[in-house]
């Protein structure tokens, strides 16, 4: 009788458990599926939008300005590709495997620049490097010069530029990723190259760090995409500014929605690159 | 309106924006990008006063006679004359009178390196900006709004408008403000704004095939 009613209580208790878990999942599973869908909306918005109409534009677009829009934007990436790997990678490298005074209070200042919109940094340093900045005031003072026609000085709102601010804001993402990869990587590894003769970063660091530093590139290059007020402000023709063209010069939301679809391409094949890299980050790590 | 760098003589033969075409002033000229509203409603006014082809051929040779990339905003172009970057920039005129009562000096400085010329004189008049407002069709308080809009075209901020950001009253009863007043007056080009509106995006195309 005992048995028999203890055995019962046991038989509802794990019925209990089993059906609050799957309430408790619904829960999250609900929660979860609540905000997917609050996140794609505006995405959904956007391929929804797509399907008007374009009344012929993307002929003249294509005419024109897309071709413009596609390489300024390619070449956006690449350029701040290479100053962000270039400052992101070093500074990574300089951190974990050197010490030097203050090196902990660089490993976490270094990630500041992340919290700054490149727009922001994009005015400061045109307004310091600019004609009437006080480094181009200096140099005139210095040197005699009166006006901007008597000397040559590089523009710095250009593509050229903003390569310089948006690498320079950007980069934590790759210092961030490149840094725990170091990290990660064991110290034997290193020694082993060192004992063997190889270089130890191009060697060794670089390769088994690969697969982060290109997970890291992947997230600075969606940030370049998207970015609207840097481009703005050094009058830099991509994609971003372009949807803004379609969209408010011509009046052409359908358009304007189609031309983001093209970003989205661009943002897609990121992605991919992305899960790749993390595909080999794993496998690197069983090695 | 168009700001001329008072540092050259030969300036003064610019009497209209169709001048500004002439391959003389190559590599003299500064403006902001074709795509800013501004640049668009402009060519929109110049499309109505002639013909869209023509209007490509202007906006065409005076990006020929760009001095370097468009870029920057309307105070950017009048301190670029300053700086000895170009001659002549078309801007807005309120800008202007910001720069020249800034309380920041060197401001006050590019203001006072350009003369102004009111385009088009003897024609069709100086193309004209608004500041508008309107209400939305499935506005809740729309006798708040119209209220508000009337304060706007009242005597006080009509006065507002003119002495604090150099534009011209709306309300016809109201004074041109003494700032505005010393710059002279000039005639102004009586196309209605809709018709901006309307010819806005022929006016992106324009933009978009001259590289602007």
């Amino acid at each position: 009788m005992v048995e028999a009613s203890s055995s019962r209580k046991l038989a509802t208790d794990v019925i209990g458990n089993f059906s609050s878990t799957v309430a408790q999942l619904n829960a999250w599973v609900v929660l979860c599926w609540v905000i997917v869908l609050l996140l794609l909306v505006p995405i959904a918005a956007v391929v929804i939008a797509a399907f008007g109409t374009s009344s012929g534009l993307w002929l003249h677009l294509s005419q024109t300005v897309l071709p413009r829009y596609l390489w300024n934007t390619l070449a956006l990436m690449a350029g701040v590709s290479i100053v962000a790997l270039g400052f992101g990678v070093t500074t990574a490298w300089a951190v974990t495997r050197y010490d030097f005074p203050a090196r902990r209070t660089f490993e976490l200042m270094l990630l500041l620049p992340a919290a700054v919109p490149a727009y922001l940094i994009a005015y400061t340093y045109t307004d310091f490097l600019e004609y009437a900045g006080p480094v181009q005031g200096g140099l005139r003072d210095l040197f005699g010069w009166r006006n901007a026609r008597d000397y040559w000085f590089p523009e710095i709102r250009s593509l050229g530029g903003a390569w310089l601010v948006m690498g320079a804001v950007l980069y934590p993402y790759v210092f961030m990723m490149a840094r725990a990869a170091f990290l990660l990587t064991p110290a034997s590894y290193y020694e082993t190259a060192m004992v063997s003769g190889r270089n130890v970063f191009w060697g060794v660091a670089i390769p088994l760090a690969r697969p982060a530093i290109v997970a890291g590139l992947a997230l600075v290059l969606m940030e370049v995409l998207s970015d609207f007020g840097t481009v703005e402000y050094f009058a830099i023709e991509t994609l971003t500014l372009g949807i803004f063209n379609v969209w408010l010069g011509m009046n052409s939301l359908a358009t304007a929605a189609q031309l983001s679809l093209v970003a989205f391409i661009f943002v897609a094949a990121l992605l991919i690159v992305e899960q790749k890299a993390r595909l080999q980050r794993r496998y690197a790590d069983k090695s | 309106m168009i700001a001329v760098s008072k540092n050259a003589k030969d300036l003064t033969a610019i009497k209209r924006y169709e001048d500004l075409a002439d391959p003389r002033w190559k590599g003299r000229v500064c403006s902001r990008p074709g795509s800013h509203v501004y640049n668009r409603a402009l060519i929109a006014s110049i499309i109505s006063a002639a013909v869209s082809a023509e209007a490509q051929k202007w906006a065409a040779a005076l990006v020929g006679n760009l001095a370097r990339r468009p870029q920057g905003n309307d105070r950017a172009q009048v301190k670029a004359i300053y700086e000895g970057v170009c001659d002549i920039a078309i801007i807005n005129n309120y800008y202007f009178g910001k720069l020249k009562t800034s309380d920041k000096p060197e401001q006050r400085e590019w203001a006072n390196a350009v003369n102004l010329i009111f385009p088009n004189q003897s024609g069709r008049g100086t193309h004209v900006n608004i500041s508008g407002g309107g209400v939305a069709k499935h506005s809740k308080s729309k006798e708040e709004a119209q209220r508000f809009l009337e304060f706007l075209t009242s005597k006080k901020a009509q006065d507002l408008y003119g002495a604090i950001n150099f534009e011209y009253p709306v309300n016809a009863g109201v004074p041109v403000s003494d700032g505005l007043k010393s710059w002279g007056t000039f005639k102004e080009d009586k196309m209605p704004i809709a018709k901006i509106a309307e010819l806005a995006p022929e006016a992106q195309k324009v933009i978009d095939r001259v590289g602007w």
